[in-house]
């Protein structure tokens, strides 16, 4: 398994940012792009099946599937940025704070994010909407806060083991100030992998969102939103199941991305997973038969 | 006499809340540092040398560590002053080296950027002023101009010992308290670094707390040495003093335990046993259990008595038979 492991090149993870980079761009021109407008309606081509006019086909009233595809991630992918920076704003200086400190403070802000944990974090957000309101919004803002509480867990434990490190120490005898240790050592000593975690947050948010949009909470109708689209779509699975399937195609390819892509980044920023340079060749792993046989051997010469 | 001094604690005692129970750490600990002087801090691992030195700074976790006892630095008691004010204080009064350089820089910043921090932090110098001065600084540390650069992974352990030097002295500090500095370096930088501190001693004229457990390095930079066994100060005295007539029988084990190379090659001398766990404070003396000389008025705590300048805790040290048991 290791050397499967080591032998790995990072392509899947080029692949991976490479794909991700094309649906960011192709949403973000998607106005140069788009064969139609957003909420170009024509009703003759209601429900129309991929063809060369409608590339993906078109919805129930006739709108181009494509075009709404690459509008809706631009509203997608930029409330799922919201999201995380909201939650990162929050969490951040809070975990930080909360693991430097210690004490009182810490038990207070972690018994709070205990609590938050206790809910799933759909059913949080779900809450939060109705106090926020429904739309955009208000979806960005509940799943911002549901995404807090993690965060500041992680963030919180990656304080704790590096305000024990004999420079944090070491920076206390100079004199800096205790918010000075936090922000200029330990917050740019924990960014690795607190960026790793940024960005599985990020697959983590679109398909929350998609999530609230599908219960009707997040983006509201005429709006594109994969998560809308999919929900759009459901009511047509049987006479145009491309409706709902194209947008969640979408939606589980951007979120694998970006988790392979984390995957990739982490291993490249951890030197203990990566292969070390050899200068014996790598042998071959057994193969399935030969484990066999030499098991074999050994049980005969046990004399089973 | 009093005013001579840089740095005097009195009953300076620490203990520590632990999982296992409470840690009488330090004890009655009384220090005087005189200005200009090294002071040399001796004993063995787990003595407290580290945690006298620490709470001198007020590094110790404060929920953890009761403190009692005085510390007069200058003419201001620092176990009085709020952290605001110590942290005035660290880096600017007294800073600190610690023992292990490759830990104790920020792994994320250049050898110069970890001295412009640490003089933006006390100075009001511009920008450029604090480049040119962190530039000197490495300079007078013996760090190579042309890498001021690098980051702390790419430099060697005695060139990250130079970086904390200059750091420590960025502020013309009082009083430098050097944390076993050279234990994690070879010899050869040992003895540049050593060389490095005294003449820095000399040029800035600041005091220096210099803990250690190598008494070949107390005997090139120390003027007065204390050895410290199980949270107390058992002797104290000048270097040269010291070494050639160690009376406490700990100090004589410990100068007893240094190898020498030439002469009579006798088995090397090894102190048995170890020091004690400090869970509570023993009523008797407490090398006891491994001094050759103990007998049943070692059952009672030995106090310090003082002939000229060499101070000792031990019963067999009568004040008038100096060097004599």
């Amino acid at each position: 398994m290791k050397t499967a492991n080591m032998a790995r090149p990072p392509v899947v993870a080029i692949i991976a940012g490479a794909l991700l980079a094309l649906i960011i761009i192709a949403c973000a021109a998607a106005p140069l792009i788009a064969p139609y407008g957003m909420s170009e309606q024509n009703l003759k081509d209601s429900l129309a099946s991929p063809s060369a006019k409608h590339l993906l086909g078109a919805d129930k009233m006739g709108r181009d599937l494509f075009t709404r595809i690459l509008y809706g991630g631009r509203v997608t992918l930029i409330s799922a940025v919201g999201v995380v920076t909201l939650s990162a704003v929050i969490g951040i200086p809070l975990g930080l704070i909360s693991g430097y400190f210690g004490g009182m403070l810490d038990a207070i802000v972690s018994r709070f994010c205990d609590m938050l944990i206790a809910f799933p974090s759909l059913l949080l957000a779900l809450v939060l909407v109705f106090a926020f309101g429904r739309g955009l919004g208000g979806a960005v803002v509940a799943m911002g806060i549901a995404f807090v509480p993690m965060l500041v867990r992680v963030v919180r434990s990656l304080t704790l083991v590096e305000k024990n490190k004999t420079y944090v120490e070491a920076a206390r005898s100079i004199g800096f100030s205790p918010m000075y240790i936090i922000f200029k050592h330990i917050f740019p000593n924990c960014a690795a992998t607190i960026a790793v975690q940024f960005a599985l947050d990020l697959g983590y948010a679109i398909l929350s969102l998609a999530g609230l949009s599908f219960l009707g909470l997040g983006v509201q109708p005429p709006t594109a939103d994969w998560g809308a689209m999919l929900s759009e779509g459901r009511d047509f699975l049987l006479p145009a199941p491309w409706l709902a399937l194209c947008p969640g195609l979408v939606i589980v390819l951007s979120v694998l991305c970006i988790n392979t892509l984390c995957d990739g980044i982490q291993q490249y920023l951890d030197p203990a997973q990566q292969p070390l340079p050899s200068f014996r060749r790598r042998e071959k792993p057994l193969e399935a038969a030969e484990v066999r046989a030499a098991n074999l051997k050994e049980g005969a010469a046990r004399g089973e | 006499m009093e005013n001579d001094n840089l740095l005097t604690i009195r009953n300076l005692s620490v203990e520590l809340m632990t999982a296992r129970g409470v840690v009488h750490a330090i004890s009655g600990v009384s220090l005087d540092i005189y200005r200009g002087n090294i002071h040399g801090l001796v004993g063995e691992s787990g003595c407290g040398k580290s945690i006298t030195s620490k709470s001198i700074m007020r590094l110790l976790p404060e929920g953890r560590a009761r403190i009692s006892g005085s510390i007069d630095f200058d003419g201001s008691k620092l176990l009085a002053l709020s952290e605001k004010q110590m942290a005035k204080l660290r880096g600017a009064e007294i800073s600190m080296i610690f023992q292990e350089p490759m830990t104790s820089l920020s792994p994320l910043k250049t050898a110069r950027a970890q001295l412009e921090g640490a003089l933006a932090n006390h100075t009001n110098l511009s920008r450029a002023e604090r480049r040119f001065r962190a530039e000197n600084l490495l300079e007078r540390v013996g760090f190579p101009r042309d890498r001021a650069k690098r980051y702390p992974f790419e430099l060697s352990g005695g060139m990250r010992q130079r970086v904390m030097i200059a750091q420590a002295i960025s502020c013309n500090p009082k009083l430098l308290i050097a944390d076993e500095p050279t234990t994690a370096l070879d010899v050869t930088i040992q003895a540049q670094i050593l060389a490095l501190l005294r003449d820095l001693q000399n040029e800035y004229g600041m005091s220096v707390l210099f803990v250690t457990h190598n008494f070949g390095v107390v005997s090139q930079i120390c003027d007065r040495v204390s050895v410290m066994y199980a949270g107390n100060i058992v002797e104290t005295a000048a270097a040269e003093e010291l070494l050639s007539n160690p009376m406490h029988p700990y100090t004589r084990a410990l100068i007893g335990c240094i190898p020498r190379g030439s002469g009579q090659r006798d088995r090397l001398f090894a102190l048995p046993g170890s020091p004690p766990l400090l869970y509570e404070i023993p009523d008797a003396c407490r090398f006891a259990p491994r001094c050759k000389y103990a007998d049943e008025q070692c059952l009672s705590a030995p106090y310090h008595r003082t002939t000229g300048t060499h101070t000792v805790a031990c019963h067999h040290v009568s004040a008038d038979s100096a060097g004599g048991i």
